[in-house]
């Protein structure tokens, strides 16, 4: 096998990173969303050591998610100062799309349908259909807070407080949200479920076959489920305990550590989990077992994201918020790593016999 | 048997009825009155209780004998019988009294003989069961029942008898009647006293009303299978009385009533065959159970508390409110986590502690609020303030409807929460301390935040209202822009002539400073902190040097030139008021210039804000011009030019509308006039003014030398020592030393931080001494040689007084003595003082006039005029100084009055204080060497006018003059008020006079002019005595000051009531003096007991 390389890229945010995204066709270029009120721009492709930092883009207040758009040059950024905003990566030009009520948590794109998602602390969640820019955003309203965000070809799934789970189908809403201009409050999602862990879910990403989605929580557990309602397919859900590790104080006793971050593989479907004890994992998922895990990183591990051909992992640590307290000065602990996969290091191992 | 012996004493017994139970058979009188009588002549016949009781116990024994023979006893039941008649007699009482064991006996009694056919109707045993019941039974109907079940009794009627009267006396008369047919039908004898007692009850119930409460159940209930007697499978087939009636064996449970004989109650409803011996186990009622045994669910046994668990705590209440649900949206209940103090340390199926790390409490603040948990990252937002934020739509430029207005109000919005945010940051940026204090990481993370100002500033600017402390060093803020201004305001043929001629010889070497000096000169001479020579007008600052400054040319031509010079430099109003430095001053041609709105430069680097100005001033009613300088400017810092150079270098509206020097030195002749004055305190020489007949190029000689020594803190330039035309000297001086403004910084925050202290104690001031950045060892002039003792103050003061006894006597002829004055050198300086006479004293400190005595000469001779030597330095001293010597030493007045002087800059203030040129300090003396002012102190003219008697009393001061001494030291103390420098110790012999000679040409004008112009600047006061002095820099800003030593009725009112005070000292002092000049009559002190003078301050 060949040997894995990680480094760390020269440049990272001085304060805590809140997302890591690969861009959507070139596997070198990286988005990485930070406290410091930055977007930043990273190109590893070059024999730079550390990967460079092609721009950043200041924002008024700490930027909750960043994700690409249409193409590599197409960014948009969810803000703690409760825009939506769409960034020009070749020309720094930033617009914004929407303002929520409240700080904006999360943004998916979906290149199927040209939609842009974002789910806010407001309990809404703004469809901004950017084939027609010209229309404002629909507003659908949450039962409660969302946590996260996670988008398949055909279907968002949006993970809020009190242990709901909300599973849109995209296109059909996408239809009922252009029928009724305006706020659409009351669209109900395709399917509502209970979340299958009993702690505050913390994260949520979708297989990208499209078949169901992980999500994980607080609490050192990651669930598998599926989309199909069927009582066979839902039969195979199943949880498991992770990101635990032996309490160095107490004999016998673990420290449970929340799963902050989940990636799916784009090609082969096993994804890679990061928790607050500074591990990542990578599981598969249709075998229920752990293919790996990697050393462990000094800090937390706070966003993930595998590259579009799979062949990076970006793993973004800084020091989390986990206990409540944090020291965090805002600098010098924030590390965003690249790790570069072996040809089957991510491939799943098949299931149990 | 006697009567007596037969006939009972009823009264015995009657006394004691109470305590003798009844027995059916009635108890023997005698026995009674024998157990109850304690005569003791009876003794042998009434046993005693303890007799009693011994005997009881005897005879107990006898009986228990008995029963234990039993088995072969013919009639064992009788054994029982007279036990139990015997304990009835023996303890009249005996069911009340545990010692009688009477209840263990019965049940002794009916336990043994409870499976006795023999016994079954013997009615002694019956008895026995029924006194048990009387006596013991909690359930008399269910002992009834079971004995009905076993069949005890069945054929006596006195067991119906008692049964039924018992269900009658418990009201149920259904069930009493039941039982007495029963007894009939079974012809239980006696039957006809059975009968007989049936109708009577009959009777008695017919009478009575019908009692509907009666419980309906059979009399006997039916006993379910499991609860079936228990047949004696072994009794044999019992003895039937041939009267008792055939047991009516079979049917069931059907009608119990019937079946008394309840051999077999099981139920079958199938059987009708009697089979009344065999089928079933019949469980239960083998026995009642003694009391103790049917008691014991009552009585909890004791167990080990092993594995037991205490109910402890009480059920959490749950919130009364009731919980909001929104009902709009549809509701979803799933299980939450409700407990998370509960959940954060579990323990799972295998055994394992488990910690949750992360903080379930925090995250789940409310946990019967479902949906109000908190994410990490609000956690981290609220924590960081992002959260109590309002954000306003940012305007980018895609959007078509600009809203202005909505970007201003999000600018000032922004600005507001930038404001508000870290509004201390905001003020802390201007104050260089923030640079030295705070490492980089605090400044990027500031810069980051002032990135948004940035933003923010393209809409608007930032007005910063502030008062500036005084920055440690001189600071020029200028504007390139002014230059022109200046230069086409300030354009004079001569100017230029006399300043292309002295600048001719550093021309080359100075030609940025120039540059320099021409934007400075831009008539902008900030009051605060425009130290630096250069570009302080220096104008009436130094009212030495202005004169002299204007006298010292190089050349003679120069002087006239000079003097030319100086005449025509009056006559624009602008040159006056730019040198008067005042910058509160709003001159006509400043007009021009823009107010100013101080933008916070967002490195300051090592620059500081100047203030415009007082603070007293609104800022916005004037312009004010606020000089910038050049990004690479750096101020000059540099000792005192030399008056010489002053003149020479300086534009002409920054010369200082200096007088003349004088040229009388009326030294020695003005004693006598002192004399008159009964001022203590030193007075100064007005400075004499003589012209120097020859500079030569010593004057830039000295610059040029002055520029290489160590880099010391420069004085005050009070009087410019500027080079030709621009800053020239000051210039070098800054290219010299370079970075001394840098070290130049105030002490980074306060050195004293208690929120009280006293202001002046020792420990406080050496801990200032010692933390004092820049140190004092810095400050020009300071010469201290603390492990020296120079041990001449005893040699000065027999000097001193030797000199007022020469001058007393100077009259008489006689010379008693000619005392060599002695000759002061110090370390340092090349100066050498010769002690003429002493001024004054004070508590602490001799004051002494001192006359400078170059090198080259003798010691002796001392022209008084000899101002052009090389040996003056740059401050513009003079030949006459004073010389004050504190003892114990201390650099305290030398350090405030320094600081005063830097602080004031140059402006009319700073004219107002006194200058101190030297400070040598050894460990046992110390020799302040100050500036000396001739002309008397303020106590001096208040005297002067209170000896012009009029007829109505002693005199007092014009009013006019004491107004305007009074706005003068208002002026003065304000300005070091604002400066933070507190005077400590005002009164009016520490005002010296400062009515300054203007030059020849000039006219005072006859009308005050409060700018300062028409001479008016020269004219005034001069503070002296800053040995209380206070520098409030050091201290917190909200320090309150305690005067914890011996106050006098001089104190303010704040100091001897203990109250905490800063600034009322001297305020009180104010209110001291000025109520002396102005208002003589009327006791001063009580005045300012009534405390109105101050509350009016």
């Amino acid at each position: 096998m060949a040997p894995t390389i990680q480094y760390e890229l020269s440049q990272p945010p001085t304060d805590a990173i809140s997302s890591v995204k690969f861009a959507p066709s070139s596997p070198t270029r990286l988005l990485v969303s930070s406290w410091d009120r930055h977007v930043y721009l990273y190109d590893i492709s070059g024999e730079e050591e550390g990967g460079k930092l092609i721009e950043k883009h200041e924002h008024r207040a700490p930027v909750l998610d960043v994700c690409f758009g249409a193409d590599d040059n197409e960014a948009f950024s969810a803000g703690m100062d409760w825009q939506v905003k769409r960034i020009n990566l070749e020309s720094g030009e930033q617009t914004v799309l929407s303002a929520h009520g409240a700080p904006v948590k999360s943004v998916v794109y979906s290149k199927e349908h040209s939609l842009l998602i974002s789910s806010s602390w407001d309990s809404t969640l703004h469809f901004h259909d950017l084939k027609n820019p010209e229309k404002g955003p629909t507003t659908i309203k949450l039962p409660a807070k969302p946590h996260s965000l996670s988008i398949t070809a055909s279907k968002l799934v949006v993970a809020m407080a009190s242990r709901l789970v909300f599973i849109y189908e995209l296109q059909s809403t996408l239809m009922l949200a252009s029928q009724s201009n305006g706020a659409t409050s009351d669209l109900t999602p395709w399917q509502q479920r209970e979340s299958s862990l009993k702690f505050m879910t913390r994260a949520v990403a979708c297989m990208p076959n499209d078949d169901g989605y992980a999500s994980s929580s607080i609490e050192g557990r990651v669930a598998v489920e599926w989309f199909d309602p069927s009582a066979e397919s839902q039969a195979r859900k199943y949880a498991f305990k992770c990101h635990r590790q032996p309490d160095p104080e107490n004999e016998g006793a673990d420290i449970v550590y929340p799963v902050n971050a989940l990636a799916f593989h784009p090609v082969f479907g096993t994804f890679a989990s990061g928790g607050g004890d500074g591990v990542v994992a990578l599981w598969d998922a249709n075998a229920k077992r752990r293919i790996r895990q990697y050393q462990k990183y000094p800090t937390s591990v706070a966003a993930l994201c595998f590259s579009c051909d799979g062949r990076y992992l970006a793993i973004g640590t800084c020091p989390g918020f986990e206990n409540g307290q944090e020291e965090y000065s805002g600098e010098g602990t924030t590390k965003v790593y690249i790790r570069e996969l072996g040809e089957t290091e991510a491939k799943g191992k098949g299931p149990k016999q | 048997m006697s009567v007596s012996e037969n006939l009972i004493d009823f009264d015995i017994i009657e006394s004691q009825k109470e305590n003798i139970q009844a027995l059916p058979s009635g108890r023997s009188a005698r026995a009674l009155a024998n157990l109850f009588s304690a005569s003791p002549l009876q003794k042998p016949e009434t046993p005693t209780p303890s007799d009693t009781k011994n005997l009881n116990d005897a005879m107990r024994q006898e009986y228990e004998n008995e029963l234990v023979n039993i088995a072969e006893s013919d009639d064992p039941l009788d054994i029982y019988d007279r036990y139990v008649r015997w304990t009835l007699d023996a303890y009249p009482s005996a069911q009340a009294t545990p010692a009688s064991q009477l209840l263990p006996l019965l049940e002794r009694a009916t336990k043994t003989f409870l499976n006795s056919a023999q016994y079954k109707n013997d009615p002694r045993y019956l008895k026995l069961w029924l006194s048990y019941i009387r006596f013991f039974s909690d359930t008399p109907r269910e002992t009834f029942a079971f004995l009905a079940r076993h069949n005890i009794g069945e054929g006596l009627a006195l067991f119906y008898e008692e049964f039924a009267a018992w269900l009658e006396g418990a009201g149920r008369r259904t069930q009493a009647e039941e039982v007495y047919k029963l007894g009939i039908d079974r012809e239980a004898r006696p039957t006809p006293r059975l009968l007989r007692k049936y109708n009577e009850f009959q009777h008695r119930f017919s009478q009575r009303p019908e009692d509907l409460q009666e419980p309906s159940s059979p009399a006997l209930p039916t006993v379910r299978p499991a609860l079936a007697a228990k047949m004696d499978p072994f009794a044999a087939p019992a003895p039937r009385d041939p009267q008792a009636p055939r047991p009516n064996s079979g049917v069931g449970g059907s009608s119990t009533t019937k079946s008394g004989k309840q051999k077999l109650q099981i139920f079958s409803d199938s059987d009708d065959a009697p089979p009344a011996v065999s089928v079933g186990e019949t469980k239960g009622w083998e026995s009642i159970g003694s009391l103790a045994d049917r008691k014991k669910e009552n009585v909890i046994e004791p167990k080990p508390w092993v594995g037991e668990t205490l109910k402890a705590g009480g059920k959490k209440s749950s919130t009364k409110i009731p919980v909001f649900k929104d009902e709009s949206m549809p509701r979803y209940e799933y299980p939450q986590v409700t407990n998370p103090a509960q959940q954060q340390v579990t323990v799972n199926q295998k055994g394992r502690t488990e910690r949750i790390f992360v903080n379930l409490e925090a995250i789940y603040h409310n946990p019967e609020i479902v949906g109000s948990e908190l994410s990490l990252d609000e956690l981290r937002a609220i924590s960081r303030g992002w959260l109590s934020k309002a954000w306003q739509p940012e305007i980018t430029a895609n959007q078509h409807h600009k809203e202005i207005s909505v970007n201003e109000q999000e600018n000032e919005d922004t600005v507001e929460e930038v404001v508000r945010a870290i509004p201390e940051k905001l003020v802390i940026a201007r104050d260089p301390v923030r640079l030295d204090e705070n490492g980089v990481a605090k400044e990027s993370g500031r810069e980051g935040r002032g990135r948004r100002m940035k933003i923010k500033e393209v809409n608007e600017t930032q007005i910063i209202k502030a008062k500036l402390s005084s920055p440690s060093g001189p600071k020029m803020t200028k504007r390139k822009s002014s230059k022109e201004q200046t230069m086409t305001l300030h354009t004079r043929a001569a100017t230029d002539e006399i300043y292309d001629l002295f600048s001719q010889p550093l021309q080359s070497a100075e030609d940025e400073e120039e540059e320099e000096e021409s934007d400075e000169d831009d008539g902008d001479t900030t009051d605060g902190d425009y130290t630096s020579g250069g570009e302080s007008t220096g104008t009436g600052r130094l009212p030495t040097t202005s004169e002299a400054g204007d006298d010292e040319t190089s050349d003679v031509k120069s002087v006239s030139e000079w003097s030319d010079f100086t005449a025509r430099k009056h006559i624009p109003n602008l040159d006056e008021e730019d040198e008067d430095t005042k910058a509160s001053r709003f001159t006509e041609a400043d007009e021009d210039l823009e107010a100013i709105e101080v933008e916070v430069p967002r490195d300051l680097g090592e620059d500081e804000l100047v203030t415009p100005v007082s603070p007293d001033l609104p800022p916005n009613s004037r312009t004010m011009f606020v000089p910038i300088p050049p990004e690479d400017y750096e101020a000059p810092l540099r000792p005192y030019r030399d008056p010489s150079q002053v003149s020479q270098n300086r534009l002409p509206f920054m010369t200082p509308i200096a007088e003349k020097t004088e040229s009388s030195l009326g030294l020695p002749t003005m004693r006598q006039n002192k004399d008159y004055f009964t001022s203590k305190t030193p007075s100064k020489e007005n400075g004499s003014r003589n012209p120097p007949v020859a500079f030569g190029s010593s004057p830039f000689k000295e610059i040029i030398n002055d520029a290489m020594p160590a880099q010391k803190i420069a004085q005050p330039l009070l009087s410019k020592n500027v080079k030709t035309n621009k800053t020239a000297a000051i210039a070098a001086k800054v290219q010299a030393s370079g970075g001394p403004l840098a070290k130049e910084i105030a002490p980074k925050g306060p050195i004293i931080k208690d929120a009280q202290c006293n202001p002046v104690d020792d420990y406080t001031r050496s801990m200032i001494f010692a933390n004092l950045q820049p140190p004092l060892s810095t400050y020009d002039g300071f010469f201290e040689h603390k492990d020296q003792a120079r041990g001449r103050t005893a040699e000065l003061k027999k000097f001193a007084k030797a000199m007022s006894k020469i001058s007393k006597n100077a009259n008489e002829k006689t010379m008693t003595n000619i005392t060599m004055p002695p000759v002061l050198r110090f370390p340092g300086t090349d100066r050498q003082y010769m002690v003429k006479r002493e001024l004054g004293a004070g508590a602490f400190a001799p004051v002494y006039l001192l006359e400078n005595v170059a090198e080259e000469e003798e010691d002796e001779n001392t022209p008084p005029a000899v101002m052009g030597r090389g040996s003056f330095d740059a401050y513009g001293r003079k030949a006459f100084e004073a010389l004050k010597m504190e003892d114990p030493p201390s650099a305290w007045e030398f350090y405030i009055m320094r600081q005063a002087k830097r602080r004031l800059g140059v402006s009319r203030a700073a004219e107002s204080v006194i200058n101190v040129y030297e400070m040598h300090i050894y460990k046992d003396e110390c020799y302040l060497i100050e500036e000396f002012r001739e002309q008397g102190t303020l106590l001096d003219v208040i005297n002067i006018a209170r000896a012009e008697s009029t007829a109505t009393g002693p005199g007092v001061m014009d009013e006019s003059m004491a107004m305007f001494f009074t706005i003068e030291l208002f002026r003065t103390i304000e300005a070091l008020h604002s400066k933070g420098i507190l005077h400590g110790d005002l009164k009016a012999d520490n005002c010296l006079v400062r009515l300054d000679q203007l030059a020849d040409t000039d006219v005072w004008s006859s009308r005050y002019r409060k700018d300062g112009t028409g001479g008016w600047n020269k004219k005034g006061i001069a503070l002296i005595d800053f040995g209380r002095g206070i520098d409030m820099k050091v201290f917190r800003p909200d320090v309150q000051f305690i005067a914890d030593w011996k106050t006098g009725p001089q104190d303010c009112a704040e100091m001897r009531e203990l109250r905490p005070w800063t600034y009322q000292i001297d305020y009180h002092g104010l209110a001291g003096v000025i109520h002396k000049g102005l208002a003589y009559k009327g006791k001063f002190e009580a005045l300012l007991a009534s405390g109105d003078l101050e509350r009016g301050l």
